[in-house]
């Protein structure tokens, strides 16, 4: 709904033919009133088109607009030839973190073998796919895993991850509670950062689960097949002799 | 830096076409992940004066969970008596049993009698679901505004 108003706005703001940045951005602006923030506004590196990064409270999107800004495409660019999304990855550039940027104090970290490659996750004990992801990670060695305990997808999420917190081994509460359905039993009163993840996560706009992140600070949605994650893995972090 | 006319465009505009054109062209991995509105697009319409039809047309590739939907007024009262449709039945070994919904589900709300009086009522209607790619989307919270016809006064 919000995006059809948008659309709308933005259609709305269509005036005379110039043709660079600053005039697109000028004609969109003039229309859009308080339907969005624009982020940037850049020639794109085909068709001719113009593209238009909105702020939205939930994360960024891409517009995409003619010269003109006469019309607007709310959709996704694929090269026909190569099959690359080519707005998925520029999603992905604008919604790169630092690596350092991540708060990893508030982290369940485990490490294995060198622990060369870096994964973070924010991950959610109600999530099934979150548990498959796990599930597929720890088949792999020299590795570290830091989970970000996200309580989102169910009410009972927020007691579950505070519960891990306060537990002695919190590790061994995670994995007990993720892979064996072993409830935590440690009081949820200790100082805990499960509530502050939830404000970090709606702030980055990760409306789903498991987001997870590399070493380079590229984001990913989902549990990908483990040879695809194994591969990003390596990407992100080439092997040290 | 020109790609020479190779380009396809895929509208997936979410306020034009009926049936989001990425959920079916998924080109490599996490090939575009929908938006939450986009997967669960959400309308809603009046039967009467005292119950409305929300509809849910589910993107292909997406689920819902039947007992993840709640529904409250605008000031925020929630709503009982809703009529969910029975679901596919999910029997996870882990997260025990479930109900989903795939393609399309409708869903009767009984209105109250306060709002029934008014012209118009708002919905706020939650719900969570996940696509078969791998990921589950966080509670979204939809409002709808639905027109209701007038009940004759006595």
């Amino acid at each position: 709904m919000r995006r059809a108003i948008l659309a709308f706005a933005l259609l709305g703001a269509a005036a005379a033919a110039l043709g660079d940045e600053a005039s697109v951005r000028r004609m969109l602006e003039s229309g859009l009133g308080g339907a969005g923030q624009i982020e940037s506004v850049r020639k794109a590196p085909f068709a001719g088109l113009y593209e238009v990064v909105l702020r939205a409270s939930d994360g960024r999107r891409i517009y995409y607009v003619d010269g003109e800004a006469s019309v607007i495409i709310a959709g996704q660019i694929f090269d026909a030839k190569s099959g690359r999304n080519l707005t998925e990855e520029r999603q992905r550039e604008l919604n790169r973190v630092t690596w350092e940027s991540l708060p990893l104090q508030w982290a369940i970290t485990s490490v294995r073998g060198s622990g060369r490659r870096k994964i973070a996750i924010l991950s959610d004990p109600n999530c099934p796919f979150c548990k498959r992801f796990e599930e597929d990670l720890a088949k792999l060695d020299d590795i570290t895993v830091h989970i970000l305990p996200y309580a989102v997808i169910r009410p009972e999420s927020v007691r579950q991850a505070k519960a891990v917190w306060c537990s002695k081994d919190r590790v061994k509460a995670w994995n007990d509670l993720m892979f064996r359905r072993i409830e935590p039993k440690a009081p949820t009163g200790c100082d805990n950062p499960i509530e502050k993840l939830i404000e970090f996560g709606r702030r980055i706009g990760a409306n789903s689960t498991p987001t997870w992140f590399l070493e380079t600070g590229e984001r990913y949605s989902g549990a990908l097949p483990i040879e695809e994650t194994r591969r990003l893995l390596d990407a992100a972090s080439p092997a040290r002799r | 830096m020109n790609r020479r006319g190779v380009i396809a465009l895929v509208s997936a505009a979410a306020c034009l076409t009926a049936a989001p054109a990425a959920a079916q062209l998924a080109i490599g991995t996490g090939g575009g992940l929908l938006d939450p509105e986009d997967a669960f697009r959400i309308s809603a319409r009046a039967l009467d004066a005292r119950t409305v039809e929300v509809e849910f047309r589910i993107a292909e590739g997406y689920y819902m969970y039947r007992d993840r939907f709640s529904f409250a007024t605008g000031s925020g009262r929630r709503l009982a008596g809703v009529e969910l449709p029975r679901g596919t039945p999910k029997d996870d070994k882990f997260f025990g049993r479930t109900q989903t919904y795939r393609d399309l589900v409708r869903i009767r709300v009984p209105v109250p009698a306060e709002e029934a009086a008014s012209a118009s009522v708002n919905l706020k209607v939650t719900s969570q679901g996940c696509a078969d790619t791998g990921v589950c989307y966080l509670p979204l919270e939809q409002t709808v505004r639905v027109a209701l016809p007038q009940e004759k006064r006595r």
